[in-house]
């Protein structure tokens, strides 16, 4: 059997991806990072 | 001593005995003890997320940078976070480091920077001597301490002027293209409570700029309200290049430390990767402490409160005690943050234990003070005041007069 990409579990609802993304948002606006270049980052 | 319960601006020791806390601990619970909302915090962040690796994003710790970075002083627009405040010294330092270039480090003498290697390198205290070595590149200044004058000041401009000019000449000497940064308590915390005198930090700032040093505020002890202002800099409107803080940021509910970092400091690190990393750097529950603690502080007003009580409790008691107490020296502070210097003789200043250490009298004077309901934050010669930066008038006053009290034990030791 060929495992398939991992799905978005339903449980996670839109608000809760929503507040993820502005919390990434937030992150790279103000959050320093070690063993990375800080404009290397990515999701 | 056992700590069997803790609420508000109280704990109660092993035998059940009610003290009101005038240590706030180590200085780190600025909105005393067992607060709602912030327990309410640590509880709901513990149910969703209890821990997760650095690098992933999450959402207490984007609003604790959020937060933290809006209340920062000029464009200290990133934050690194540490585990405490020994750590985010040690960081801020190996920014400044590869920031510029160079490897020197400035200190005060009469400071302190935390216990790891070399944050207690660059502490000017005695309690560096047991770790004390020349390799980590530290040179120290002479602070500018008003009442034991190193630079013979008549007056607080003296003073400043003075202190400055000796800065400079060691800015000089040891080779300005050789120093990376300044560290400095923007109010000196356990070492003294040393309140700079008028001009200096803004002339610490100018030299500084003017020989390319970058400038690391020490906040650790003094950040988030304990001066009654957010950070003891904005009392005079200095920008640093990098601030540590730690303590009052979460009011030590869980632990956690950080490294306020320009632009200009951030700018080197946007294509280089940064060594140094900390397992739990932004930990959930750490930031979720934080973000409580700082919407407290705002929806409670602390931070006046800490300005307020300064100004109108505290201060003007303390002068008063010190004009009824022989063996009161000096007394000086800002919001709640205030140092009570013991003498045994106000003429010759001889303090009543010798620094870097203790003496019978002094832990007399401690006892006295437990005995009659009073928690003192003491280190040699001194009592300082730092009580939770939302304690009642009430328990203030009650607190001081303990004190008043308690200073009888001194007095009997003390010439006049």
């Amino acid at each position: 059997m060929t495992i398939q990409p991992v799905t978005p579990d339903p449980a996670i609802t839109e608000d809760l991806i929503a507040e993820g993304r502005k919390a990434f948002d937030l992150d790279r606006a103000h959050v320093f990072h070690s063993w990375s270049a800080q404009q290397k980052i990515t999701r | 001593m056992t700590i069997l319960k803790a609420e508000g601006p109280h704990v109660w020791d092993g035998e059940g005995r009610r003290l009101i806390d005038f240590s706030s601990q180590m200085v780190n619970t600025n909105i005393g003890h067992s607060h709602p909302k912030v327990i309410a915090a640590i509880q709901d962040q513990a149910a969703r997320i209890a821990t997760i690796a650095p690098a992933h994003v999450n959402d207490a710790r984007s609003e604790a940078a959020r937060l933290v970075t809006d209340l920062a002083p000029g464009d200290l627009n990133h934050v690194f976070f540490t585990n405490g405040g020994a750590d985010a010294v040690e960081h801020a330092i190996r920014m400044a480091r590869l920031h510029t270039g160079r490897h020197k480090v400035l200190s005060a003498y009469r400071s302190y920077h935390g216990g790891t290697d070399l944050a207690v390198n660059v502490t000017g205290d005695a309690r560096r001597f047991d770790a004390d070595r020349s390799a980590a590149g530290v040179v120290r200044f002479m602070p500018p301490y008003p009442y034991r004058s190193y630079f013979h000041a008549e007056d607080e401009q003296q003073e400043t002027e003075r202190a400055l000019e000796h800065l400079e000449q060691v800015i000089q000497l040891e080779g300005a293209q050789n120093i990376a940064a300044l560290i400095l308590e923007s109010v000196p915390g356990t070492a003294g409570i040393y309140v700079p005198p008028a001009g200096y930090m803004a002339g610490v700032r100018e030299l500084t700029r003017k020989y390319g040093v970058m400038f690391i505020a020490d906040e650790v002890m003094v950040g988030f309200g304990r001066t009654g202002e957010w950070f003891a800099v904005d009392h005079w409107d200095v920008e640093p290049d990098l601030m540590t803080f730690a303590k009052g940021v979460n009011s030590g509910y869980v632990p956690l430390g950080g490294v306020a970092i320009s632009d200009a400091v951030y700018g080197t690190f946007a294509e280089r990767v940064y060594q140094g990393g900390l397992t739990y750097s932004g930990h959930p529950l750490a930031c979720a402490a934080a973000v409580a603690t700082i919407n407290a502080m705002k929806d409670e007003g602390m931070v006046d409160n800490a300005a307020r009580v300064g100004r109108e409790v505290i201060g003007p008691r303390l002068r008063d005690i010190k004009d009824r107490h022989p063996s009161v020296g000096d007394v000086r502070g800002l919001g709640a943050f205030w140092a009570v210097e013991l003498v045994r003789d106000r003429t010759t200043k001889e303090p009543l234990a010798a620094y870097g250490g203790s003496s019978p009298e002094m832990n007399e004077l401690i006892g006295e003070c437990k005995r009659l309901g009073l928690l003192p934050f003491a280190n040699y010669n001194r009592i300082h005041v730092a009580p939770p930066l939302n304690t009642p008038d009430e328990v203030l006053r009650e607190g001081l007069d303990i004190l008043e009290q308690a200073l009888e034990v001194a007095d009997r030791h003390a010439a006049g």
